[in-house]
């Protein structure tokens, strides 16, 4: 498998985030209109397939990685399932007790807080190690 | 760990990129090492001490050993 470059990377991850906006935008608002429940399925969960491909790229990102790398994405990914787990386990309790009553669509946030979580601390460890801010160098 | 990473790859005139190269890890995780901020795995260990043409236990000193 050959190695991506960081200019490569993150010309496909803009080109699947533009493509994820335009399908928010542009296909989600017709789903009140719509009322096939087949077409109202592919529809609601059409934005997760160019999420669902970024996470693909990802993945080979970390597995192309040197050793040091992976572990950095691993402790950082590591991190971040612990914290937003725990915090996603409170508020299920929250809900099922009657405390805070959500509709379930708050799922919707729980994605993107991993994703901003394992960012986060990716950048702090690899300050940590390496002495840089760089976040895509590997 | 202690190690003599920088001293062997300056004796040989290399920067921390052409040894990553040499390596095949990057620049950042030689700088990681010679720091002693990250302790590689077995398998690049060998391949460091092949490289310089040392024994392991020559180049990574164990703090605890007398």
């Amino acid at each position: 498998m050959a190695r991506f470059s960081n200019k490569r990377f993150n010309f496909y991850v803009m080109v699947l985030m533009a493509i994820y906006i335009a399908l928010l935008w542009f296909l989600w608002p017709h789903l009140r209109d719509t009322h096939d429940l087949l077409w109202k399925i592919v529809i609601a969960v059409s934005p997760t397939v160019p999420v669902t491909w970024v996470v693909a790229l990802m993945a080979r990102r970390v597995m192309l990685a040197d050793e040091l790398d992976q572990r950095l994405h691993l402790v950082a990914l590591g991190i971040a399932t612990a914290l937003v787990g725990t915090i996603s386990l409170v508020a299920g309790f929250l809900a099922m007790g009657k405390v805070w009553r959500g509709d379930g669509s708050e799922l919707f946030l729980v994605f993107p807080a991993l994703c901003m979580v394992y960012g986060f601390t990716r950048l702090g460890l690899k300050r940590h190690f390496t002495g840089t801010w760089d976040f895509w160098g590997c | 760990m202690k190690n003599r990473v920088r001293e062997l790859r300056e004796k040989n005139a290399w920067s921390q990129a052409e040894l990553g190269e040499r390596l095949e890890v990057s620049r950042q995780t030689i700088n990681a090492i010679e720091t002693g901020k990250y302790d590689p795995s077995l398998p690049l260990a060998f391949k460091i001490a092949r490289l310089f043409g040392s024994r392991i236990e020559t180049i990574f000193l164990d703090g605890e050993t007398r």
